[in-house]
């Protein structure tokens, strides 16, 4: 052991001190940054004594990233789901509501009991009238509802899809720059950003990951589909037309049979872009098709047409698909269209009697008879008076069923990401106290090179 | 190398403002509760319960509808029956006129103008309405029950106008009341007939047999239509009786139907404001909680 050895070794320490005072520095500044992983640098010694600087290291708990990612992408397609349907339910209401169809359903068998009372009265004739365009203006205006959420899926879809892509690419451009030989601080920083982009792609699709020794990154959906293998990149793609969702040749739709995705963002879109929001339409239809057919039943006029009609043309159940965007009140009996509302009465008959209430009577039944249209799910054996809370009933308990699992997923979501970001995240007191450290190693590191040189001038003195 | 087990100051911190998040959330829902007695989010709670509550809405506004037009409909019942009151007490008088034997044969015109003022009497009350629709007209609602037709020399006649069908009234959603009262019933065709009969006769040159014989024939028909009238108002009073039990049965439902769409609607305000208080206490503490923490820093000590 030698003094100028000693004048190495102390050396040593101060750049070993002050690549820790670098790192430290930088996870003290990145400390508020989500996603950033805090970074520790591990020293060794080398046989001659000195200190050497070994390795830069990430925090990272490899399975509390695979946890909190599947959580992430659990979470991403119940609550994409949750708030599409949310963003129809909101004009169903709640029960105390007047705005909702069974309000309105409601409305037009009240006026019509009135009527019932006093068949002739020219108002109460124009309030049937008024509820029954209310009926119809609302089922119109919940298709037009139902049409802006499936554009706004159909738009999310895409623009989801073509994130999903960017990060793939700079994924697998980040691959190709991982057998490059970088230094071990700017290696780390590329890994944060990888584990970044996993991260995005896991918030579009359920994935699973593998990581070679060389840094790479493959990312497969957890069905096993490619999306990222080295540097190539199965791009996904949507079809607006067929609602089908690919990578390469792989069918990703959920509920297909190819490898279909079962969380993130893409699968809650798809689910409501083909289930959900059809279901709702073929209710919306069965709705509908439910007051033309038992309205033209309870009270025909001599054309055939009933209270209501398809655009101006009688009840089909050929063309029960749609009806719900165009159900009208029939014209012959809106005196806003030139009709005469006293047509309820008469049925457009002539000679029948002022007090002939029979065909307001049998409009009133037709909410007592079971419906014999098909009504989307909604349950057999209702009545029409029970057809509207049920339809309502139904799409909010969805709705809130929805939530209450979007609810759970957050829950557990937020639960394991709290663990992961403590694993990985920065402690800005204990980075400090790390720092105290790095102060008290450099001065003591200095102190022994003043030292050590001062002997050296020593012995030079000496001489 | 010692691993320390650490908390991120960023998780920290989103820690809590997922607490506050939550806490206020859930004590604005709260607030809204008990500001408005109502559940803010009924199929949440019981999705399958508040399907139920639209249910019972949807039947409540029907019974409040058949409710309203029945208590118009028992005005109307109660108006028909004071109209037949009326006519059973022109017709009593003039039985009891025609029976007495104190009128004479040269007080034959007193007689007829009785008749004559009787039968007027009876044709307005028949012809009464009730809310602008005539009472005894059948469903011909829109036309007077019946006319005089007094064009001399011809002898003064009676024209039925309404409609032989009875009316009709829905009283609730499986029971259709059949109340009508019509012109055309015998107990009034008796009646107008009797009284008709007086007024066409000539009485100036009755003899005393031939005036004995009309009013023995007045006095069948009038005793015949009476009793057929006594009929009709019992049955009139039936139809009253049924209204008024069904009015009351409907009364009953409207405070059940309410009772049911509260229980199912409605927040336990209690219960809600005491959560609201406690929910209260916790937001306050997680705010002096976050202060205390974000306060406690090696900062402070270097």
């Amino acid at each position: 052991m030698t003094l100028s050895s000693a004048l190495n070794i102390a050396a040593s320490g101060l750049g070993v001190a002050g690549v820790q005072s670098e790192v430290t520095s930088r996870n003290i500044a990145n400390a508020d940054r989500p996603g950033f992983t805090r970074k520790s640098v591990s020293t060794v010694t080398a046989h001659t004594g000195e200190a050497r600087v070994g390795t830069v290291d990430r925090s990272v708990d490899t399975l509390l990233v695979r946890l909190e990612r599947a959580g992430r992408s659990r979470l991403a397609a119940e609550s994409t789901r949750a708030e599409g349907i949310a963003a129809y339910t909101a004009h169903l209401g709640q029960p105390n509501d007047g705005f909702s169809p069974a309000a309105k359903v409601e409305k037009l068998r009240t006026s019509l009991v009135t009527l019932s009372a006093f068949p002739a009265q020219g108002a109460a004739q124009l309030q049937v009238i008024s509820s029954a365009k209310d009926v119809a203006r609302t089922l119109v205006g919940l298709t037009k509802s139902l049409a802006t959420v499936a554009q706004e899926v159909e738009l999310n879809l895409r623009y989801d899809v073509a994130a999903a892509n960017d990060a793939m690419q700079e994924l697998a451009a980040l691959n190709k720059r991982a057998s490059v030989n970088v230094d071990a601080l700017t290696k780390v920083e590329v890994a944060d950003r990888m584990a970044g982009l996993v991260d995005t792609l896991s918030e579009y699709m359920d994935i699973q990951t593998v990581t070679n020794a060389q840094g790479m990154v493959s990312v497969y959906t957890a069905a096993g589909a490619e999306l990222v293998v080295r540097d190539q990149v199965f791009d996904v793609a949507y079809n607006g037309a067929t609602g089908r969702l690919t990578a390469g040749s792989v069918d990703l739709t959920p509920g297909g049979t190819g490898r279909g995705i079962g969380g993130g963002s893409l699968a809650g879109l798809l689910d409501l872009r083909n289930q959900v929001l059809p279901a709702f339409g073929n209710q919306l239809d069965g709705m509908a098709a439910a007051l033309l057919q038992g309205f033209e039943i309870a009270n025909p006029m001599a054309d055939g047409r009933g209270l209501f009609t398809d655009a101006g043309a009688p009840f089909s159940p050929l063309l029960q698909a749609g009806l719900a965007s165009r159900i009208a009140v029939n014209e012959t009996l809106d005196p806003d269209a030139g009709g005469s509302s006293d047509r309820l009465r008469s049925g457009g008959a002539a000679g029948v009697a002022t007090g002939d209430a029979s065909r307001i009577d049998a409009m009133l039944t037709a909410f007592s008879q079971v419906v014999t249209v098909a009504t989307g799910g909604l349950g057999a054996g209702l009545t029409l008076a029970a057809l509207a809370p049920a339809l309502v009933g139904g799409q909010q308990a969805l709705r809130a069923n929805a939530e209450a699992g979007a609810e759970t997923s957050r829950a557990a979501s937020e639960t394991v990401a709290s663990a992961r970001s403590n694993f990985e995240g920065v402690n800005i007191d204990d980075e400090m106290q790390k720092l105290l450290l790095v102060q008290q190693s450099y001065a003591a590191n200095a102190k022994v090179l003043t030292t050590v040189s001062n002997m050296l001038d020593t012995l030079l003195a000496a001489v | 190398m010692t691993r320390i087990s650490t908390i991120s100051t960023l998780q920290q911190s989103l820690g809590f403002r997922q607490i506050v998040a939550r806490q206020t959330a859930e004590a604005t829902r709260l607030a809204q509760e008990v500001a408005t007695g109502l559940k803010r989010d009924v199929f949440a709670g019981n999705a399958p319960a508040a399907t139920r509550s639209l249910e019972v809405r949807s039947h409540r506004a029907a019974n409040t509808a058949f409710l309203d037009t029945n208590k118009v409909l028992e005005g109307r019942l109660q108006s028909t029956a004071d109209a037949m009151t009326g006519i059973s007490g022109l017709g009593r008088a003039f039985l009891d006129l025609s029976l007495t034997g104190a009128i004479l044969t040269d007080q034959g015109n007193v007689y007829r103008q009785q008749a004559r003022h009787t039968m007027e009497q009876v044709v307005s009350l028949l012809n009464s309405t009730y809310g602008g629709t005539h009472m005894f007209s059948g469903q011909t609602t829109d036309t007077a029950a019946v006319e005089i037709v007094d064009a001399p020399p011809a002898p003064v006649s009676l024209n039925y106008l309404g409609s032989a069908v009875p009316l009709s009234a829905r009283i609730d959603d499986n029971t259709t009341l059949n109340y009508g009262v019509n012109a055309t019933d015998d107990a009034f065709r008796n009646i107008l007939s009797a009284v008709r009969d007086a007024v066409n006769a000539d009485v100036t040159t009755m003899t005393e047999t031939a005036f004995a014989t009309l009013r023995a024939g007045v006095t069948t028909l009038l005793d015949s239509g009476l009793q057929q009238l006594t009929t009709l108002q019992a049955r009139l009073g039936n139809h009253q009786q049924l209204l008024g039990d069904r009015i009351d049965g409907q009364h009953a439902l409207e405070n059940l139907y309410v009772r049911e769409v509260t229980d199912i609607e409605g927040a336990d305000v209690e219960e809600t404001a005491v959560r609201l208080q406690s929910m209260e206490t916790q937001l306050r503490a997680t705010y002096e909680m976050t202060a205390r923490m974000g306060r406690m820093s090696l900062l402070d000590y270097l």
